[in-house]
């Protein structure tokens, strides 16, 4: 039967039907069941964390079921989220691990770009309770933020309307307080923050907004703005290699074999298939910070925002397998032991 | 081989890629079995049967992304409606079903905004009001703004009218959260005075609007705010034929402010009306200016403090009125600064084109009354004085006395050469724009 986060026992495991089922499924589903079956990254502890989600007798409708309990439960609502335990999850912890020497230099500077038409449900705390509770702290900046967030063209027409380039400062410095006071003093984190290192992300700022998406792993069906956040690893606090249930029920992550250093957390799956990318980024998570407007000018203007055009997402089987061949170029071929094949 | 122990698809390739087709196939093998659980319906509204996208979007969003790629679209919408009618009913608020009651009342509430159907879902959710039970949040958000939005798309009278116009004044309701612009979707989607869903509600409109307007007053972009609030409403009912002379006459009866006027879409507006082979036009006392004096025109009335005018015109005038205003109204709707001399500078540089091309397009007669319409505005706007600086001038010079006798001595004397430099002047306006004490309005009236 199949490995359970790449270990083989107990044997029979109680997710082995469920497992099977959803590698007879469609192609994102045989993705998460691959990714379930080789995510060694995840402990024995952080295991059982997950299977008191997990009802019994397990099918695949529970496991999903269970992946976004323990997601909506455990990691993203949570001040403190499963991921950043010691006991928990102190395999993947690289630094803010106490007694230890952290893995890489407080001084590393990371990267996120964070993706602003996912911030509907902050901007729509903005618009509403916020603008009570703090008011004329953002002026009217969210005053004409469509009501109903499902009207992606509206969510659109609202943002190309505050990023143009005589206004995009002033909202970038809004949104970012807005974030801070959502997540602090309201106490409402919004968890976990994905990020790369600023040296391994570089080169791609010039491809524009597409490329930032397809490199760090993010499939958008729609249209978005993007901006780029540089920080270093101090200011992030506890950096953690993720796993697949950080990820949660989602298709596009692809767990890093045992060979790769902990120290390179993970990697994100290039959405890029032609050309092939020939080098892996390293990925990280952190817990959700205040991010200065520094953070956002520190990057050369006007290469620290854009907007993407279109779908980045191809084909999810030709992805993984272009990121599966990469990984066995990089760590060897070792990686077949670990991960049969990608999809 | 390795790969055989994997149970493989025929064709993974073949199957579908794209999220929200598959949504679609998901919502449609559910929506599709006449047996169906409202446990089913919460498990949708939690995203359990979703495919693996993450969780940036909320569920509710990924149904109705799923649900707009039907072929048969109305007919799905129509079983979903009504299963979320039948879920609605169940009271939801005081039994909070669901694994994570929060997610699944707020993706409840929230779809029923997108679906918009007053006929099944409205009655549930007043229920849902009334009774007041709703409580919780959902990844900060309050539970009673997903209310509020429901409630705004599933009206079936206008009972709600009052919140909607607490929450454009920015006042607090006793139970709903909302924000200005909620206040005004609430009224822009309200039935009229008829009971009729299919015609806004114009009066009220009118008054939603100008207070929207006054909480923009202060705002540097307030003009491209302003339109967009006005072209969203404009655009929930398209192709009302009526909606330009609608809004003149909604912003004259609510006296809007000149610069919120200026917002609206359309301001040179060809009515129905006709006297003696004359055409009536609702035009903007801009466009108004650029006629030259040889075509026939007549002004019968102003609106919104004579910023309209309503006009009766020859064809011939027709014709110019007709070449020359998109360029103008194109001007007017670029305009992206709060003050009121800005449309004059816009204006002005418009006519500046028209005067260009004048030669071309009519003759050298009217490109001659072109230059001197702008040279007229360009004249009225440098010799229009700057009354709120006049006022407090006045207002400090003539407080340093304190006898009041002099101080009205020193208003009369400092009028004075105002008058004869603006013989149009209004002189209670200088003192109107600065709240100037009693003694100065008596003053200036006295100047006057």
């Amino acid at each position: 039967m199949p490995p359970v986060f790449g270990r083989n026992l107990p044997d029979p495991h109680p997710y082995d039907v469920a497992i099977s089922s959803m590698l007879s499924k469609t192609v994102g589903e045989r993705a998460m069941a691959i990714n379930l079956m080789s995510d060694y990254r995840v402990s024995a502890e952080r295991e059982r964390a997950f299977d008191s989600y997990v009802r019994r007798p397990c099918t695949d409708f529970l496991l999903r079921s269970a992946l976004k309990d323990y997601f909506e439960t455990q990691v993203r609502p949570r001040k403190r989220p499963d991921y950043v335990y010691n006991y928990l999850n102190g395999n993947n912890i690289l630094n803010g691990y106490a007694y230890a020497r952290p893995i890489i230099k407080p001084d590393v500077q990371l990267v996120r770009v964070l993706d602003l038409n996912g911030l509907k449900h902050v901007f729509q705390w903005a618009q509403t309770e916020g603008r009570r509770s703090y008011p004329a702290r953002w002026g009217s900046t969210f005053d004409t933020f469509p009501r109903d967030v499902a009207n992606d063209r509206a969510v659109m027409d609202f943002l190309d309307r505050r990023m143009g380039r005589r206004t995009v400062g002033d909202f970038v410095r809004t949104v970012l307080d807005v974030l801070s006071v959502h997540s602090t003093l309201e106490k409402k984190p919004f968890q976990p923050t994905w990020a790369t290192t600023w040296t391994a992300f570089r080169e791609h700022i010039t491809g524009g907004a597409n490329r930032w998406l397809e490199v760090i792993g993010i499939s958008k069906r729609i249209p978005c703005w993007l901006i780029l956040l540089k920080y270093t690893v101090r200011e992030a606090g506890t950096v953690v290699r993720p796993t697949q249930l950080d990820g949660g029920w989602y298709q596009f992550h692809f767990p890093s074999p045992p060979r790769a250093l902990l120290s390179r957390g993970g990697h994100p799956m290039d959405l890029r298939t032609s050309p092939r990318a020939v080098k892996l980024l390293p990925e990280y998570i952190h817990k959700q910070i205040h991010h200065p407007i520094e953070h956002w000018t520190n990057i050369t203007p006007d290469s620290n925002y854009g907007r993407s055009s279109a779908l980045v997402s191809t084909s999810l089987s030709k992805q993984r397998q272009a990121h599966y061949g990469l990984l066995a170029s990089t760590y060897g071929s070792s990686i077949l032991r670990w991960m049969k094949r990608a999809i | 081989m390795v790969e055989e122990k994997f149970p493989v698809t025929e064709d993974p390739e073949a199957r579908t890629d794209d999220p929200d087709s598959e949504v679609r196939d998901a919502l449609e093998s559910w929506l599709s079995r006449p047996q169906w659980k409202l446990k089913e319906v919460y498990d949708w509204l939690q995203g359990y049967y979703l495919p693996p996208l993450g969780h940036d979007d909320y569920p509710y969003v990924w149904v109705y992304r799923g649900l707009v790629l039907f072929d048969e679209r109305g007919k799905a919408e129509a079983e979903l409606t009504s299963r979320l009618s039948v879920a609605l009913r169940e009271k939801p608020d005081v039994m909070r079903p669901g694994t994570r009651p929060e997610e699944m009342l707020f993706n409840l509430l929230m779809l029923c905004a997108s679906l918009s159907n007053s006929h099944l879902l409205g009655e549930p959710l007043l229920k849902i009001y009334e009774r007041r039970a709703l409580e919780g949040e959902w990844l900060g958000t309050d539970l009673r703004v997903a209310l509020t939005s429901a409630l705004i798309s599933n009206q079936i009278d206008n009972r709600l009218q009052s919140i909607w116009q607490a929450m454009i004044e920015g006042r607090d309701t006793d139970f709903l959260i909302g924000s200005p612009k909620h206040g005004l979707d609430g009224i822009a989607l309200m039935p009229n005075s008829d009971g009729e869903q299919h015609s806004p509600a114009l009066p009220e409109l009118g008054y939603a609007l100008k207070a929207i307007a006054r909480n923009l007053q202060a705002e540097p972009e307030r003009r491209l705010e302003f339109a967009t609030y006005v072209n969203e409403i404009v655009s929930t009912y398209p192709g009302r034929p009526s909606w330009a002379p609608d809004l003149v006459i909604v912003a004259d009866k609510a006296k809007w402010p000149a610069w919120a006027v200026e917002c609206l879409p359309d301001l040179c507006i060809r009515t129905e009306e006709e006297k003696d082979g004359r055409v009536c036009y609702l035009v903007w006392h801009y466009i108004l200016a650029c006629v030259p004096k040889r075509l026939d025109y007549d002004v019968v009335s102003g609106l919104c403090r004579n910023h309209i005018l309503k006009t009766f015109v020859t064809q011939e005038t027709s014709f110019f009125i007709e070449t020359i205003a998109p360029v103008i109204e194109e001007a007017r709707l670029k305009n992206p600064f709060a003050s009121e001399s800005s449309t004059h500078g816009v204006v002005a540089g418009v006519m500046t084109d028209l005067e260009l091309q004048a030669s071309h397009l009519f003759d050298s007669e009217t490109a001659e009354e072109l230059r001197e319409a702008r040279r007229n505005l360009l004249d009225h706007t440098l010799r229009s004085p700057n009354l709120r600086a006049l006022g407090n001038a006045i207002k400090k010079i003539s407080s340093s006395y304190e006898l009041e006798q002099d101080r009205e001595s020193m208003v009369l004397s400092l009028a004075k050469p105002l008058k004869a430099l603006y013989p149009d002047i209004d002189l209670r306006q200088v003192a109107e724009k600065t709240h100037s004490p009693e003694w100065i309005v008596k003053s200036l009236k006295k100047a006057a």
